[in-house]
């Protein structure tokens, strides 16, 4: 069993990968009408959301989400939230993939389709390995990148090119309602246990202050993401940028580091940690279609391989930038409906087994 | 990509063309160093092509060269004063655009124009260009007249409402390239230029000094006063619908350096005394910036947008200076005069 540390990084990465997602593009759509007090809603939802997951799943340690499920309800929904789980993580896969070749092809020198090979290579052999290695290459990874981020969160508030101004402009569109769309590409910040689910079978079952300060560090996470371009392009600029983070730290004037051009390395860490996302992602999206089909080691693994890998290849040909805004949308959507079914049917079994 | 197979441009200057229908006139400062640590790598050629866009001249001076033009470690980026009184906001939005330019590549005004400050050679330089390039960086040069604007802060006053750019002017006298003076753009372009002295107040008011410095006339002389460091707050106090008090509050250290035509002797009540004059003159200079300001109708110091964020009504207002008042404090706090008593 591992430690419950691991539980933190599994949101921290959910909570950092938000930048390839473009949920800070999404919410500044509404910087105008209300996105404030999405935010806000968000993270009173991801809060509530987080602790009744927490509530109903200490009372199955060192279970899975097969055999959670597995007492009550009839086979046949077992199978279609697995199903859809897949197909969701696939499709969130695809997104994520898309999203980090695009950032790599504007401001990378690089030949990108080799990246996009060599990225599709790693993930297929990473994904095949244990559970248990995948968190410890999870935990490296963070160990790597959180200095970095730090750095940059320091020279945010030691610069003084940063116009406070517009950040207190930003406060002023305070009296909007929330926008749906805010608010649920928001709440994907605090929804990553939805991914968590098969790896707590590995991991000690967590208490209520290990959930508190993740909370509190997907808060900081989610504010700065949103607050700390608005600094640096004024709260009209900020919704005119395409890739609204790579350009803040280009904006950065990094002068007492070894290089003094940041955006190669900041593309270099959005590589790690979008790789590291994919990685686990890909990964439960193949163990739910083994848990889905009771064959545990046998050849539906490879099949899984195969869609990813098709999936991937298709959508290279057929992805621009709009639509992957649009899709994430969706994406953002879909999870948060099977969220809720989640929820709904985790009450539903501890009900009964109570 | 190899080093050898790019050619480092490493400043960019746009003039006005001297053929009437062609729209600019790029000029590129392109680096000839060889990468070897020990000679210094001053050497440089420039390429200059007219055209009607900057694209097209990008385009076609890359054909004049062997080697691919690499901008990534282009620092400096000049606008020749006849095109920036034109227009302004298409050329900074290119720049912007161009994701392989640096957001924290400095911005100039180039007086006559950019070639001449492009074609200028000093006698010490490490990189070609890096000449350029430090005299706006904060660490390597103190002078109090520059004020630094970096390329997305500029695309930044172009799109906010409630802000103006300001830019330092470049200028080649008599073979020496200066920066000390600062000019006042509205949306569309170049309006006014401050001069030395309101350059140096304008810094104050904005970012804050270090190494300034200013003479104070008192009854028993005429002392030359160093600011070791000035910085302003500002804040704008709404007091109904009518009225708005902008509020200026200045702190000074600083320390008296000479008496002219005299040796100092300092007592208790004489630093009161230039304490006290400082004060009076720095507020009076302060004073007569703002109503240059003022009456040139831009707002540089971005008090729109610090009206704007101080209220939930959002009202566009179309002239920030009707109804305005201006209240200036001063603070100075004397160290004596250095380390001889």
């Amino acid at each position: 069993m591992l430690g419950q540390r691991y539980y933190i990084y599994l949101f921290y990465i959910n909570a950092l990968v938000s930048v390839t997602a473009c949920i800070p593009q999404l919410l500044y759509k509404n910087r105008y009408n209300g996105s404030l007090t999405s935010l806000a809603l968000s993270v009173i939802i991801g809060a509530i959301f987080i602790f009744l997951f927490q509530s109903r799943i200490k009372k199955f340690p060192r279970q899975n989400i097969l055999e959670i499920l597995d007492r009550d309800l009839p086979n046949i929904l077992i199978k279609a939230y697995h199903s859809l789980s897949f197909l969701l993580s696939v499709f969130a896969g695809v997104l994520f993939l898309n999203s980090i070749m695009q950032i790599i092809r504007e401001f990378a020198p690089l030949n990108s389709s080799m990246i996009f090979y060599c990225f599709l290579l790693l993930i297929v052999f990473s994904i095949l390995i244990e559970t248990n290695s995948i968190l410890f290459m999870l935990e490296i990874v963070i160990l790597f990148v959180t200095p970095l981020l730090l750095l940059i969160l320091l020279r945010f508030f030691t610069d003084h090119l940063v116009l406070m101004d517009s950040i207190k402009e930003s406060f002023t569109y305070i009296v909007h309602f929330p926008k749906a769309h805010s608010v649920v590409s928001g709440l994907f910040i605090f929804t990553g246990y939805t991914n968590l689910l098969v790896y707590c079978e590995h991991i000690v079952s967590i208490n209520k202050k290990h959930l508190l300060i993740i909370w509190f560090i997907l808060c900081c996470v989610l504010f700065s993401t949103y607050f700390i371009p608005i600094g640096y392009f004024g709260l009209k600029g900020v919704g005119l940028e395409n890739y609204v983070w790579v350009t803040t730290i280009d904006s950065m004037h990094i002068n007492y580091f070894f290089l003094e051009r940041m955006v190669l390395v900041f593309i270099l860490i959005l590589i790690g940690i979008t790789l590291m996302y994919l990685i686990i992602n890909y990964h439960s999206a193949i163990r739910m279609l083994q848990m889905m089909t009771d064959d545990i080691g046998g050849k539906i693994k490879w099949f899984g391989i195969v869609i990813v890998v098709i999936s991937a290849l298709v959508t290279q040909y057929y992805a621009d930038e709009i639509n992957l805004l649009t899709f994430f949308i969706y994406y953002f959507v879909f999870r948060f409906i099977l969220d809720l079914i989640l929820i709904f049917l985790l009450f539903y079994v501890t009900k009964k087994a109570s | 990509m190899d080093i050898d197979k790019r050619s480092f441009v490493t400043a960019i200057g746009i003039d006005e063309s001297d053929n009437l229908e062609k729209k600019y006139k790029i000029t590129l400062k392109i680096s000839l160093s060889k990468g070897d640590p020990a000679t210094t790598g001053a050497e440089f050629t420039l390429l200059s092509f007219d055209a009607n866009s900057i694209s097209e001249a990008l385009k076609n001076m890359q054909s004049m060269t062997d080697k691919e033009l690499f901008y990534g470690h282009t620092k400096t980026i000049l606008i020749g004063e006849n095109v920036a009184t034109k227009e302004i906001r298409p050329i900074i939005d290119y720049f912007v655009r161009k994701a392989d330019i640096q957001r924290t590549a400095y911005l100039g005004v180039a007086v006559p124009n950019a070639l001449q400050v492009l074609e200028f050679k000093p006698k010490v330089e490490q990189v070609a260009g890096s000449y350029l390039f430090s005299m706006f960086e904060e660490n390597s040069n103190e002078s109090p007249y520059a004020k630094a604007l970096t390329l997305f802060d500029a695309y930044r006053r172009e799109t906010e409402s409630g802000i103006n750019l300001a830019m330092p002017i470049i200028e080649v006298q008599h073979k020496k390239i200066q920066v000390n003076t600062i000019a006042l753009f509205s949306k569309k372009g170049l309006e006014s230029k401050l001069n030395a002295k309101e350059s140096e107040l304008f810094k104050l008011l904005t970012v804050g000094i270090k190494n300034g410095s200013t003479i104070i006339n008192t009854n028993d002389g005429t002392y030359t006063i160093k600011i070791l460091k000035g910085k302003t707050n500002c804040k704008i106090i709404n007091a109904d619908n009518n009225t708005k008090t902008a509020f200026f509050h200045i702190k000074l250290q600083t320390s008296v350096e000479e008496k002219v035509d005299n040796h100092l002797d300092l007592t208790y009540e004489k630093v009161q005394k230039i304490q006290d004059e400082t004060e009076k003159k720095i507020k009076k200079d302060v004073h007569l910036l703002l109503d240059t300001i003022q009456k040139s109708k831009l707002d540089p110091m971005g008090l729109g947008l610090k009206l704007r964020a101080s209220s939930l009504l959002h009202r566009d207002i179309p002239d920030i200076y009707s109804n305005l008042n201006f209240k200036v404090k001063v603070d100075c706090r004397i160290k004596e005069a250095g380390i001889v008593g």
